[in-house]
Protein backbone atom coordinates (compact mmCIF):
# COMPACT_ATOMS: atom_id res chain seq x y z
CA UNK A 1 0.00 0.00 0.00
CA UNK A 2 1.25 3.52 -1.08
CA UNK A 3 1.46 5.80 1.50
CA UNK A 4 -0.08 9.55 0.55
CA UNK A 5 3.11 10.97 1.57
CA UNK A 6 4.48 9.36 -1.70
CA UNK A 7 2.13 9.82 -3.88
CA UNK A 8 2.17 13.33 -2.99
CA UNK A 9 5.78 13.74 -3.82
CA UNK A 10 5.32 11.76 -6.93
CA UNK A 11 2.53 13.79 -7.75
CA UNK A 12 4.38 16.99 -7.13
CA UNK A 13 7.34 15.87 -8.90
CA UNK A 14 5.17 15.12 -12.07
CA UNK A 15 3.83 18.58 -11.85
CA UNK A 16 7.17 19.53 -11.58
CA UNK A 17 8.80 18.15 -14.73
CA UNK A 18 5.73 18.33 -16.39
CA UNK A 19 6.17 22.24 -16.19
CA UNK A 20 10.01 22.36 -16.81
CA UNK A 21 9.25 20.30 -20.15
CA UNK A 22 6.72 22.82 -21.33
CA UNK A 23 8.66 25.56 -20.33
CA UNK A 24 11.67 24.41 -22.27
CA UNK A 25 9.34 23.42 -25.50
CA UNK A 26 8.62 27.34 -25.57
CA UNK A 27 11.29 28.87 -24.76
CA UNK A 28 12.63 29.43 -27.85
CA UNK A 29 9.36 30.72 -29.13
CA UNK A 30 9.60 33.19 -25.80
CA UNK A 31 12.74 34.13 -26.78
CA UNK A 32 12.26 34.82 -30.27
CA UNK A 33 8.85 36.80 -29.32
CA UNK A 34 11.25 38.97 -26.72
CA UNK A 35 14.01 39.47 -29.01
CA UNK A 36 13.10 39.01 -32.06
CA UNK A 37 16.03 38.42 -35.07
CA UNK A 38 13.92 37.66 -37.92
CA UNK A 39 13.46 40.39 -40.04
CA UNK A 40 10.65 39.34 -41.83
CA UNK A 41 10.04 37.93 -45.30
CA UNK A 42 12.95 37.80 -47.35
CA UNK A 43 13.27 40.43 -49.95
CA UNK A 44 10.85 39.83 -52.65
CA UNK A 45 9.74 43.44 -54.16
CA UNK A 46 12.79 43.93 -56.87
CA UNK A 47 13.57 48.06 -57.07
CA UNK A 48 10.38 49.85 -55.32
CA UNK A 49 10.20 52.99 -55.54
CA UNK A 50 9.49 56.25 -53.48
CA UNK A 51 6.41 57.09 -54.11
CA UNK A 52 2.80 58.96 -52.39
CA UNK A 53 -0.75 57.85 -53.65
CA UNK A 54 -2.60 61.11 -54.51
CA UNK A 55 -5.93 60.51 -52.39
CA UNK A 56 -4.57 57.58 -50.58
CA UNK A 57 -1.37 59.39 -49.64
CA UNK A 58 0.81 56.06 -48.34
CA UNK A 59 4.47 56.76 -48.97
CA UNK A 60 6.00 54.17 -50.16
CA UNK A 61 10.01 53.63 -49.87
CA UNK A 62 12.54 50.70 -50.72
CA UNK A 63 12.73 48.09 -48.37
CA UNK A 64 16.78 47.41 -49.02
CA UNK A 65 17.43 51.12 -47.75
CA UNK A 66 15.60 50.99 -44.94
CA UNK A 67 16.91 47.80 -43.50
CA UNK A 68 20.51 49.32 -44.63
CA UNK A 69 19.83 52.16 -42.34
CA UNK A 70 18.53 49.57 -39.36
CA UNK A 71 21.58 47.24 -39.96
CA UNK A 72 24.38 49.35 -40.93
CA UNK A 73 26.85 47.11 -38.88
CA UNK A 74 25.58 44.26 -40.30
CA UNK A 75 26.16 45.44 -43.55
CA UNK A 76 29.74 46.57 -43.37
CA UNK A 77 30.65 43.60 -41.18
CA UNK A 78 28.91 41.08 -43.24
CA UNK A 79 32.26 39.95 -44.61
CA UNK A 80 33.78 38.89 -41.12
CA UNK A 81 30.39 37.87 -40.05
CA UNK A 82 29.95 35.25 -42.67
CA UNK A 83 32.85 33.30 -41.37
CA UNK A 84 31.31 32.64 -37.68
CA UNK A 85 29.31 29.34 -37.59
CA UNK A 86 25.60 29.27 -37.43
CA UNK A 87 24.71 29.09 -33.46
CA UNK A 88 20.74 28.99 -34.34
CA UNK A 89 21.10 25.25 -34.27
CA UNK B 1 -21.89 -3.16 -26.97
CA UNK B 2 -20.82 0.47 -26.06
CA UNK B 3 -17.05 -0.58 -25.98
CA UNK B 4 -16.97 -2.47 -29.88
CA UNK B 5 -18.71 0.75 -31.08
CA UNK B 6 -16.00 2.70 -29.65
CA UNK B 7 -13.50 0.76 -30.70
CA UNK B 8 -14.14 1.01 -34.33
CA UNK B 9 -14.87 4.82 -34.49
CA UNK B 10 -11.47 4.94 -32.91
CA UNK B 11 -9.86 2.92 -35.60
CA UNK B 12 -11.41 4.75 -38.13
CA UNK B 13 -10.32 7.88 -36.85
CA UNK B 14 -6.78 7.26 -35.99
CA UNK B 15 -6.78 5.81 -39.63
CA UNK B 16 -8.36 8.98 -40.95
CA UNK B 17 -5.29 10.76 -39.72
CA UNK B 18 -2.73 8.27 -40.60
CA UNK B 19 -3.69 9.14 -43.91
CA UNK B 20 -3.17 13.05 -43.35
CA UNK B 21 0.67 12.39 -41.42
CA UNK B 22 1.40 10.24 -44.51
CA UNK B 23 0.17 12.95 -46.96
CA UNK B 24 1.95 15.66 -45.76
CA UNK B 25 4.87 13.76 -44.88
CA UNK B 26 5.38 12.56 -48.76
CA UNK B 27 4.48 16.54 -49.33
CA UNK B 28 7.56 17.44 -47.12
CA UNK B 29 10.01 14.49 -48.45
CA UNK B 30 8.90 15.40 -52.34
CA UNK B 31 9.83 19.03 -51.99
CA UNK B 32 13.18 18.66 -49.81
CA UNK B 33 14.43 16.61 -52.79
CA UNK B 34 13.58 18.89 -55.09
CA UNK B 35 14.91 21.95 -53.55
CA UNK B 36 18.12 21.56 -54.83
CA UNK B 37 17.43 21.57 -58.55
CA UNK B 38 18.51 24.81 -59.99
CA UNK B 39 15.40 25.53 -62.41
CA UNK B 40 14.84 28.43 -64.53
CA UNK B 41 11.56 29.83 -64.04
CA UNK B 42 9.37 29.05 -66.55
CA UNK B 43 8.34 32.84 -67.72
CA UNK B 44 11.69 32.90 -69.20
CA UNK B 45 11.34 29.60 -71.53
CA UNK B 46 7.84 30.12 -72.52
CA UNK B 47 6.58 33.11 -74.47
CA UNK B 48 3.41 33.47 -74.54
CA UNK B 49 1.74 37.01 -73.74
CA UNK B 50 -2.44 36.71 -74.22
CA UNK B 51 -4.52 39.43 -73.10
CA UNK B 52 -5.31 39.36 -69.68
CA UNK B 53 -7.87 40.78 -66.94
CA UNK B 54 -7.28 41.76 -63.48
CA UNK B 55 -10.47 41.55 -61.17
CA UNK B 56 -9.94 43.40 -57.91
CA UNK B 57 -12.76 43.12 -55.86
CA UNK B 58 -12.97 46.14 -53.36
CA UNK B 59 -15.51 46.41 -50.59
CA UNK B 60 -13.95 49.59 -47.87
CA UNK B 61 -10.41 49.31 -49.11
CA UNK B 62 -9.31 52.80 -48.73
CA UNK B 63 -6.80 51.78 -47.04
CA UNK B 64 -4.78 49.69 -49.11
CA UNK B 65 -6.81 50.26 -52.38
CA UNK B 66 -4.36 52.79 -53.47
CA UNK B 67 -1.26 50.64 -52.63
CA UNK B 68 -2.29 47.69 -54.93
CA UNK B 69 -3.44 50.29 -58.12
CA UNK B 70 -0.32 51.85 -57.58
CA UNK B 71 1.58 48.45 -58.40
CA UNK B 72 -0.85 47.63 -61.07
CA UNK B 73 0.67 50.60 -63.11
CA UNK B 74 4.43 49.20 -62.92
CA UNK B 75 3.22 45.67 -64.10
CA UNK B 76 5.92 45.00 -66.97
CA UNK B 77 3.26 43.36 -68.65
CA UNK B 78 2.33 45.10 -71.51
CA UNK B 79 -0.26 47.74 -71.18
CA UNK B 80 -1.85 47.23 -74.43
CA UNK B 81 -2.90 43.59 -73.31
CA UNK B 82 -4.19 44.39 -69.78
CA UNK B 83 -7.07 45.10 -68.65
CA UNK B 84 -7.81 46.38 -64.83
CA UNK B 85 -11.03 45.80 -63.92
CA UNK B 86 -11.46 47.22 -59.82
CA UNK B 87 -15.21 46.32 -58.80
CA UNK B 88 -15.88 49.16 -56.11
CA UNK B 89 -18.30 47.09 -54.05
CA UNK B 90 -20.91 49.27 -52.36
CA UNK B 91 -17.93 50.20 -50.34
CA UNK B 92 -18.43 53.49 -48.30
CA UNK B 93 -15.49 54.98 -48.16
CA UNK B 94 -13.19 56.75 -50.32
CA UNK B 95 -12.62 53.33 -51.81
CA UNK B 96 -14.04 54.09 -55.23
CA UNK B 97 -12.60 57.76 -55.38
CA UNK B 98 -9.42 56.71 -55.29
CA UNK B 99 -10.06 53.83 -58.00
CA UNK B 100 -11.43 57.01 -60.07
CA UNK B 101 -8.11 58.45 -59.73
CA UNK B 102 -6.55 55.77 -61.55
CA UNK B 103 -9.14 55.35 -64.08
CA UNK B 104 -8.75 58.88 -65.00
CA UNK B 105 -4.60 58.24 -65.36
CA UNK B 106 -4.33 55.32 -66.49
CA UNK B 107 -6.43 53.99 -69.98
CA UNK B 108 -6.37 50.44 -68.64
CA UNK B 109 -7.59 50.63 -65.62
CA UNK B 110 -11.42 50.67 -65.42
CA UNK B 111 -13.66 51.08 -62.07
CA UNK B 112 -17.50 49.55 -61.92
CA UNK B 113 -19.01 50.96 -59.16
CA UNK B 114 -21.78 48.96 -57.24
CA UNK B 115 -24.25 50.56 -55.26
CA UNK B 116 -25.61 48.81 -52.29
CA UNK B 117 -28.79 47.51 -53.72
CA UNK B 118 -26.53 45.75 -56.90
CA UNK B 119 -23.39 45.45 -54.45
CA UNK B 120 -22.31 44.24 -51.08
CA UNK B 121 -23.21 40.21 -51.39
CA UNK B 122 -19.87 39.26 -51.33
CA UNK B 123 -16.44 38.78 -53.11
CA UNK B 124 -18.08 35.73 -55.51
CA UNK B 125 -20.63 38.11 -56.56
CA UNK B 126 -18.07 41.45 -57.31
CA UNK B 127 -15.80 38.95 -59.28
CA UNK B 128 -18.80 38.22 -61.32
CA UNK B 129 -19.53 41.54 -61.89
CA UNK B 130 -16.06 42.44 -62.85
CA UNK B 131 -15.93 38.97 -65.14
CA UNK B 132 -18.99 40.43 -67.18
CA UNK B 133 -16.86 43.37 -67.91
CA UNK B 134 -13.75 41.50 -68.91
CA UNK B 135 -12.59 40.73 -72.10
CA UNK B 136 -9.13 39.07 -71.61
CA UNK B 137 -8.58 35.48 -72.48
CA UNK B 138 -6.72 35.05 -69.09
CA UNK B 139 -8.61 36.37 -65.80
CA UNK B 140 -6.21 37.35 -62.82
CA UNK B 141 -7.50 38.23 -59.54
CA UNK B 142 -6.08 40.10 -56.40
CA UNK B 143 -7.49 40.66 -53.49
CA UNK B 144 -7.18 44.38 -52.56
CA UNK B 145 -5.03 43.80 -49.56
CA UNK B 146 -2.17 42.04 -51.82
CA UNK B 147 1.13 43.96 -53.31
CA UNK B 148 2.36 41.47 -56.37
CA UNK B 149 5.93 41.87 -57.89
CA UNK B 150 6.37 43.47 -61.18
CA UNK B 151 6.40 40.48 -63.35
CA UNK B 152 3.60 38.48 -61.74
CA UNK B 153 1.40 38.38 -64.53
CA UNK B 154 4.08 37.07 -67.44
CA UNK B 155 4.58 34.26 -64.89
CA UNK B 156 1.14 33.01 -64.08
CA UNK B 157 0.16 33.65 -67.71
CA UNK B 158 2.70 31.49 -68.78
CA UNK B 159 1.18 28.35 -67.72
CA UNK B 160 -1.62 28.88 -69.73
CA UNK B 161 0.22 27.63 -72.66
CA UNK B 162 -0.03 23.96 -71.92
CA UNK B 163 -4.15 24.24 -72.82
CA UNK B 164 -4.48 20.98 -70.26
CA UNK B 165 -4.13 24.13 -68.04
CA UNK B 166 -7.42 25.93 -66.83
CA UNK B 167 -6.15 27.80 -63.82
CA UNK B 168 -2.88 29.04 -62.19
CA UNK B 169 -1.97 30.30 -58.52
CA UNK B 170 1.38 32.28 -57.19
CA UNK B 171 2.25 32.22 -54.13
CA UNK B 172 1.96 34.47 -50.84
CA UNK B 173 3.89 35.88 -48.56
CA UNK B 174 2.87 37.69 -45.07
CA UNK B 175 3.69 41.60 -45.65
CA UNK B 176 2.82 42.73 -42.17
CA UNK B 177 4.95 39.38 -40.74
CA UNK B 178 6.58 41.27 -37.88
CA UNK B 179 3.77 43.04 -37.01
CA UNK B 180 2.67 40.84 -33.81
CA UNK B 181 2.10 36.94 -32.97
CA UNK B 182 -0.83 36.63 -34.82
CA UNK B 183 0.56 37.78 -37.96
CA UNK B 184 4.02 35.91 -37.42
CA UNK B 185 1.64 32.90 -36.37
CA UNK B 186 -0.15 33.39 -39.81
CA UNK B 187 3.05 33.73 -42.06
CA UNK B 188 4.21 30.79 -40.63
CA UNK B 189 1.06 29.03 -42.06
CA UNK B 190 1.46 30.41 -45.02
CA UNK B 191 4.96 29.12 -45.84
CA UNK B 192 4.08 25.75 -44.50
CA UNK B 193 1.13 26.06 -47.21
CA UNK B 194 2.87 27.36 -49.97
CA UNK B 195 6.42 26.90 -49.67
CA UNK B 196 5.62 23.08 -49.57
CA UNK B 197 1.96 21.73 -49.67
CA UNK B 198 1.22 23.55 -53.12
CA UNK B 199 4.83 22.62 -54.58
CA UNK B 200 4.59 19.08 -53.37
CA UNK B 201 0.88 19.05 -54.88
CA UNK B 202 2.40 20.84 -57.97
CA UNK B 203 5.69 18.27 -57.89
CA UNK B 204 3.41 15.30 -57.69
CA UNK B 205 0.73 16.28 -60.10
CA UNK B 206 -1.91 16.31 -57.81
CA UNK B 207 -4.94 18.44 -56.53
CA UNK B 208 -3.11 21.86 -56.63
CA UNK B 209 -5.40 24.94 -55.10
CA UNK B 210 -6.53 27.77 -56.48
CA UNK B 211 -6.13 30.72 -53.27
CA UNK B 212 -9.01 33.48 -54.39
CA UNK B 213 -6.47 35.39 -55.24
CA UNK B 214 -3.15 35.80 -56.52
CA UNK B 215 -4.11 33.45 -59.27
CA UNK B 216 -6.40 33.33 -62.57
CA UNK B 217 -8.24 31.27 -64.92
CA UNK B 218 -8.36 30.76 -68.59
CA UNK B 219 -11.66 32.97 -69.25
CA UNK B 220 -13.56 30.35 -71.57
CA UNK B 221 -13.40 28.11 -69.06
CA UNK B 222 -14.42 30.15 -66.77
CA UNK B 223 -17.33 31.07 -68.67
CA UNK B 224 -18.58 27.48 -69.35
CA UNK B 225 -18.14 27.06 -65.18
CA UNK B 226 -20.37 29.93 -65.17
CA UNK B 227 -17.95 31.86 -63.00
CA UNK B 228 -17.98 31.78 -59.27
CA UNK B 229 -20.83 30.46 -57.44
CA UNK B 230 -22.22 32.82 -54.80
CA UNK B 231 -23.73 30.48 -52.39
CA UNK B 232 -19.85 29.51 -51.61
CA UNK B 233 -18.11 31.06 -49.19
CA UNK B 234 -14.85 29.11 -50.44
CA UNK B 235 -15.49 30.51 -53.65
CA UNK B 236 -11.36 29.32 -54.25
CA UNK B 237 -11.77 26.11 -53.05
CA UNK B 238 -15.10 25.56 -54.95
CA UNK B 239 -13.52 26.54 -58.40
CA UNK B 240 -10.81 24.44 -58.03
CA UNK B 241 -12.85 21.80 -57.98
CA UNK B 242 -14.93 22.85 -60.74
CA UNK B 243 -11.74 23.01 -62.98
CA UNK B 244 -10.39 19.53 -62.25
CA UNK B 245 -13.83 18.23 -62.52
CA UNK B 246 -13.76 19.73 -65.71
CA UNK B 247 -10.89 18.02 -67.36
CA UNK B 248 -8.40 20.78 -66.60
CA UNK B 249 -5.44 21.33 -64.19
CA UNK B 250 -4.64 23.85 -62.00
CA UNK B 251 -0.63 24.90 -62.13
CA UNK B 252 1.54 26.52 -59.00
CA UNK B 253 4.05 28.42 -60.18
CA UNK B 254 6.23 29.22 -56.61
CA UNK B 255 8.13 32.47 -58.91
CA UNK B 256 5.25 33.96 -59.03
CA UNK B 257 4.75 35.86 -55.69
CA UNK B 258 2.62 38.29 -53.82
CA UNK B 259 2.47 39.81 -50.67
CA UNK B 260 -0.56 39.92 -48.57
CA UNK B 261 -1.86 41.67 -45.12
CA UNK B 262 -2.61 38.96 -42.96
CA UNK B 263 -5.20 39.48 -40.25
CA UNK B 264 -3.58 41.08 -36.86
CA UNK B 265 -5.92 39.86 -34.23
CA UNK B 266 -7.39 36.95 -32.90
CA UNK B 267 -10.72 37.77 -33.78
CA UNK B 268 -10.16 38.52 -37.55
CA UNK B 269 -8.66 35.17 -37.13
CA UNK B 270 -11.35 33.65 -35.57
CA UNK B 271 -13.56 35.18 -38.23
CA UNK B 272 -11.69 34.06 -41.38
CA UNK B 273 -10.97 31.00 -40.67
CA UNK B 274 -14.56 30.54 -39.90
CA UNK B 275 -15.68 31.60 -43.35
CA UNK B 276 -12.81 29.17 -44.39
CA UNK B 277 -14.10 26.53 -42.82
CA UNK B 278 -17.75 26.87 -43.66
CA UNK B 279 -16.80 27.41 -47.34
CA UNK B 280 -14.59 24.60 -47.33
CA UNK B 281 -17.45 22.42 -46.00
CA UNK B 282 -19.88 23.86 -48.34
CA UNK B 283 -17.64 22.14 -50.67
CA UNK B 284 -17.29 18.90 -49.34
CA UNK B 285 -20.94 18.42 -49.49
CA UNK B 286 -20.70 20.17 -53.45
CA UNK B 287 -18.18 17.75 -54.86
CA UNK B 288 -17.17 14.86 -53.00
CA UNK B 289 -19.53 12.71 -54.89
CA UNK B 290 -18.63 13.97 -57.93
CA UNK B 291 -15.35 13.24 -57.18
CA UNK B 292 -15.36 9.76 -56.41
CA UNK B 293 -17.21 9.35 -59.63
CA UNK B 294 -15.78 11.35 -61.89
CA UNK B 295 -13.64 9.91 -65.15
CA UNK B 296 -11.22 13.02 -65.38
CA UNK B 297 -9.08 12.03 -62.36
CA UNK B 298 -7.39 9.09 -61.52
CA UNK B 299 -7.30 7.06 -58.00
CA UNK B 300 -4.17 9.37 -56.54
CA UNK B 301 -5.71 12.74 -57.64
CA UNK B 302 -9.44 11.56 -56.37
CA UNK B 303 -7.61 10.63 -52.83
CA UNK B 304 -6.11 14.00 -52.56
CA UNK B 305 -8.79 15.26 -53.83
CA UNK B 306 -10.78 13.87 -50.77
CA UNK B 307 -7.89 14.87 -48.35
CA UNK B 308 -8.21 18.10 -49.53
CA UNK B 309 -12.20 18.57 -49.24
CA UNK B 310 -11.88 17.15 -45.57
CA UNK B 311 -9.61 18.92 -44.53
CA UNK B 312 -11.30 21.50 -42.23
CA UNK B 313 -12.90 17.94 -40.39
CA UNK B 314 -9.35 17.28 -39.22
CA UNK B 315 -9.24 19.55 -36.16
CA UNK B 316 -12.84 18.04 -35.33
CA UNK B 317 -11.69 14.07 -36.03
CA UNK B 318 -8.60 15.17 -33.68
CA UNK B 319 -10.90 16.41 -31.15
CA UNK B 320 -13.29 12.98 -31.43
CA UNK B 321 -10.70 10.83 -30.82
CA UNK B 322 -9.14 12.17 -27.68
CA UNK B 323 -12.97 12.01 -26.37
CA UNK B 324 -13.06 8.59 -27.84
CA UNK B 325 -9.70 7.50 -26.66
CA UNK B 326 -10.59 8.76 -23.10
CA UNK B 327 -14.20 7.23 -22.81
CA UNK B 328 -12.06 3.97 -24.46
CA UNK B 329 -9.92 4.49 -20.76
CA UNK B 330 -12.88 4.85 -18.91
CA UNK B 331 -15.15 1.87 -19.90
CA UNK B 332 -11.90 -0.55 -19.02
CA UNK B 333 -10.87 -1.61 -23.14
CA UNK B 334 -7.91 -3.37 -23.74
CA UNK B 335 -7.78 -2.02 -27.06
CA UNK B 336 -7.10 1.52 -25.99
CA UNK B 337 -3.76 0.68 -24.35
CA UNK B 338 -2.62 0.27 -27.71
CA UNK B 339 -4.06 2.17 -29.98
CA UNK B 340 -3.60 5.55 -27.67
CA UNK B 341 -0.58 6.19 -28.60
CA UNK B 342 -1.23 6.55 -32.30
CA UNK B 343 -3.71 9.75 -30.95
CA UNK B 344 -0.68 11.35 -29.79
CA UNK B 345 1.42 10.77 -32.57
CA UNK B 346 -1.05 12.09 -34.97
CA UNK B 347 -2.34 14.99 -32.69
CA UNK B 348 1.49 16.67 -33.05
CA UNK B 349 1.69 15.02 -36.80
CA UNK B 350 -1.35 16.96 -38.11
CA UNK B 351 -1.84 19.61 -35.56
CA UNK B 352 -1.50 23.26 -37.58
CA UNK B 353 -4.53 22.26 -39.86
CA UNK B 354 -3.18 23.87 -42.94
CA UNK B 355 0.60 23.37 -42.50
CA UNK B 356 1.65 20.29 -40.41
CA UNK B 357 4.62 21.47 -38.21
CA UNK B 358 7.07 19.37 -40.29
CA UNK B 359 6.00 21.26 -43.51
CA UNK B 360 6.28 24.64 -42.01
CA UNK B 361 9.71 23.94 -40.57
CA UNK B 362 11.09 22.65 -44.00
CA UNK B 363 9.49 25.45 -45.74
CA UNK B 364 10.89 28.21 -43.10
CA UNK B 365 14.37 25.50 -43.47
CA UNK B 366 13.97 26.31 -47.87
CA UNK B 367 13.07 29.98 -47.37
CA UNK B 368 16.48 30.85 -45.23
CA UNK B 369 14.24 31.40 -42.13
CA UNK B 370 15.99 29.32 -39.38
CA UNK B 371 15.24 31.48 -36.57
CA UNK B 372 11.29 31.67 -37.39
CA UNK B 373 11.33 28.01 -36.60
CA UNK B 374 11.95 28.90 -32.96
CA UNK B 375 8.09 30.36 -33.26
CA UNK B 376 6.74 26.62 -34.25
CA UNK B 377 6.00 25.63 -31.10
CA UNK B 378 3.15 28.23 -30.62
CA UNK B 379 1.07 26.74 -33.28
CA UNK B 380 -0.22 24.17 -31.23
CA UNK B 381 -2.35 27.06 -29.53
CA UNK B 382 -3.78 27.72 -33.52
CA UNK B 383 -4.77 24.31 -33.66
CA UNK B 384 -6.47 24.41 -30.40
CA UNK B 385 -8.42 27.15 -31.27
CA UNK B 386 -9.15 26.11 -34.75
CA UNK B 387 -11.56 23.57 -32.68
CA UNK B 388 -14.40 25.52 -31.68
CA UNK B 389 -14.50 27.40 -34.96
CA UNK B 390 -13.96 23.88 -37.22
CA UNK B 391 -16.81 22.79 -34.90
CA UNK B 392 -19.08 25.93 -35.27
CA UNK B 393 -18.52 26.14 -39.48
CA UNK B 394 -19.75 22.66 -39.29
CA UNK B 395 -22.87 23.36 -37.36
CA UNK B 396 -23.79 25.96 -38.71
CA UNK B 397 -23.76 24.50 -42.36
CA UNK B 398 -25.07 21.33 -41.41
CA UNK B 399 -28.33 23.14 -39.71
CA UNK B 400 -28.13 24.83 -43.35
CA UNK B 401 -28.40 21.76 -45.10
CA UNK B 402 -30.88 20.77 -43.05
CA UNK B 403 -33.29 23.55 -42.95
CA UNK B 404 -32.31 24.23 -46.71
CA UNK B 405 -31.40 27.74 -46.13
CA UNK B 406 -29.29 29.16 -48.79
CA UNK B 407 -28.30 32.48 -47.50
CA UNK B 408 -25.00 33.43 -46.94
CA UNK B 409 -23.19 36.18 -45.17
CA UNK B 410 -20.15 37.26 -45.93
CA UNK B 411 -17.74 38.29 -43.14
CA UNK B 412 -15.41 40.49 -44.76
CA UNK B 413 -11.87 40.33 -43.33
CA UNK B 414 -10.92 43.97 -42.23
CA UNK B 415 -7.69 45.56 -44.05
CA UNK B 416 -6.11 47.89 -41.28
CA UNK B 417 -3.18 48.83 -44.17
CA UNK B 418 -0.19 47.92 -41.23
CA UNK B 419 1.58 46.10 -43.97
CA UNK B 420 2.25 49.72 -45.69
CA UNK B 421 5.11 50.51 -42.84
CA UNK B 422 6.70 47.36 -43.87
CA UNK B 423 7.20 49.10 -47.24
CA UNK B 424 7.15 52.69 -46.18
CA UNK B 425 9.60 54.99 -44.12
Amino acid sequence: MISGEVLDTFAASTLTVVTMVIVLFFLPAIIELKKPKDAGPRILIDNPVKITFGLAKIPIVDIEETQEQVFPFAIKNAGYLSTLPNMEF
Amino acid sequence: MIEWVLEIFFIFLTGFMMAYLVRHYIFTLTVLRGANRKRKPKSETVSFEPTVSIIIPAHNEEKVIGRLLERVTELTYPKDKLQVLVVDDASSDKTGAIADDYESRCSFIEVLHRDKETGGRGKSAACNAGFNRSNGEVILCFDADYYPTRDIVEKLTCEFADPTVGAVQGRVVVLNEPQNIVTRLVALERIGGYRVDQEARENLNLITQYGGTAGGFRSSLLKSLHGWDENILAEDTDLTFSVYLAGYKIRYNLDAECYEEAVDNWKSYRRQRLRWAKGHMQCFFKHSWNVLKSRKLNSIEKIDALLLLCVYFMPIMGFLSLLTGLSLILVGSNFASLLWLFVPICLYSFVGNFAPFFEIGVGTYLDGRARTQWLIPLLIFNFFYNIPICLKAFFDVAASKILGRKNIVWVKTQHSGNGNCYIKN
